[in-house]
């Protein structure tokens, strides 16, 4: 009991980490304090329904912290430039796959399962993943809902832009870009979700691990790089639509960059769930589960 | 005394934090304890809506940081203290009076239990 104490204990001082920092330097000690005396007293009061007493004030903190960056996004009068806030996404990510780390870490952690390295780096690349997505999702739609809710989407021709197009900001540039960029990921995914065994060639032994127990690294950072390919794709298909969207245009202003980045943010969200729905029984502690 | 200018409905954290802080400079810990007292055990305030609306409340001005020092009814951890200020003893004021008005309000169109004509 003790230990699991100390170990929530850390794991809330990281995640008072997520406050921004004005709120965090000002109360975070203050929290860390209050957390503490509140596990005392359930401790004092009694054992049972500790862990879900605790996670209950996680997910409350979490709601605060969220909020908290809200706040801070609107007094910065936010995202004239996306890849430059980075935080909130990576942020409002991480809460929303939070609950799904405190529950393996409830039934398979605390309640002693078979947990070994193997389990922990297979459980960081899987989480690992999900956060990505997750963040991903957000960062690439941010911008055009922040757009839409400030009344910019008309289904009228837009004004023009504002300034010389680059190579980035021509929509039919920036399309070919992405599509190219993105298609390593969307074959991957499709081969899989095809059941399609693809002809690796000399690839084959260092793709093709013939031991299931060791990880497979080079499959694994091969996966990661299309997938943060994908995402910079989306998010070059997305700046000729946002820019449409900031000069008083439509959403559908440029039709095929709209639909290359639905079809790639829809193949990451499916990656997601996909994982989500694949790992859950392992998360709850389902024996016998990979 | 500095006087206010008028200000809008407190929310229901605001107002708790202020009542609980009325009685006395508290940390933390001791608000929650207070306002779930206040309240009869129907309001329980987590550390995010708490810290929250006291951060919001630290910049307003209507409290503020008073020592750190150690609870003696606890551990010998030294805690920060937060006390009301006039303006948030104002502003608690102005809320009670508020509620105090809404009550006649109700009394006098006969919807408080007790009341001869209720229920009928």
């Amino acid at each position: 009991m003790v230990y699991e104490q100390q170990m929530v204990r850390m794991l809330y001082k990281k995640l008072l980490a997520l406050y921004p920092r004005g709120f965090r330097e000002r109360m975070g000690e203050s929290m860390e304090q209050t957390f503490n005396d509140l596990c005392n007293e359930r401790k004092q009061q009694t054992e049972s329904g500790w862990l879900g007493f605790v996670l209950g004030i996680f997910v409350e903190t979490a709601i605060g912290i969220v909020q908290e960056n809200i706040l801070l996004l609107r007094e910065m009068n936010a995202m004239k430039n996306s890849l430059t806030h980075l935080r909130l996404p990576a942020i409002l990510s991480f809460l929303v796959i939070l609950p799904f780390i405190l529950l393996e870490f409830t039934f398979v952690i605390v309640k002693r399962l078979t947990f070994d390295l193997r389990d922990a780096l297979d459980s960081i690349v899987i989480f690992s993943f999900l956060w990505l997505g997750v963040a991903a999702i957000v960062l690439i739609l941010m911008p055009i809902v922040r757009n839409l809710r400030a009344g910019n989407n008309r289904m009228v021709n837009p004004a023009p832009a504002q300034g010389n197009n680059t190579i980035l900001t021509n929509p039919t540039s920036a399309m070919i870009i992405s599509f190219l960029l993105a298609l390593p990921f969307l074959t991957i995914l499709l081969l899989l979700w095809l059941h399609i065994e693809p002809p690796l060639g000399p690839l084959e032994p260092l793709l093709k691990n013939p031991d299931p127990d060791q990880p497979n690294v080079l499959g694994t950072l091969l996966f990661l790089g299309a997938l943060l390919l994908a995402v910079a794709a989306c998010l070059i298909a997305r700046v000729p639509i946002v820019r449409a969207m900031q000069a008083g245009g439509s959403l559908f202003a440029h039709p095929m960059n709209l639909m290359l980045a639905v079809v790639i943010l829809s193949f990451i969200a499916m990656l997601v769930v996909g994982l989500i729905v694949d790992q859950y029984p392992c998360w709850i502690g389902v024996p016998n589960c990979d | 005394m500095t006087t206010i200018q008028p200000i809008p409905p407190l929310t229901p954290a605001v107002f708790h934090i202020l009542l609980a802080l009325s009685s006395g400079e508290r940390h933390g810990y001791g608000i929650m304890k207070q306002v779930e007292a206040d309240s009869q055990g129907k309001v329980k305030m987590g550390a995010g809506t708490l810290y929250g609306s006291l951060k919001r409340m630290l910049d307003v001005g209507l409290v503020k940081e008073s020592d750190k020092r150690v609870d003696p009814d606890m551990d010998d951890e030294r805690r920060i203290y937060y006390q009301l200020t006039s303006v948030g003893a104002q502003a608690l004021a102005a809320e009670l009076k508020r509620y105090q008005h809404l009550v006649a309000l109700a009394q006098e169109r006969k919807l408080l239990p007790k009341t001869f004509a209720y229920g009928l």
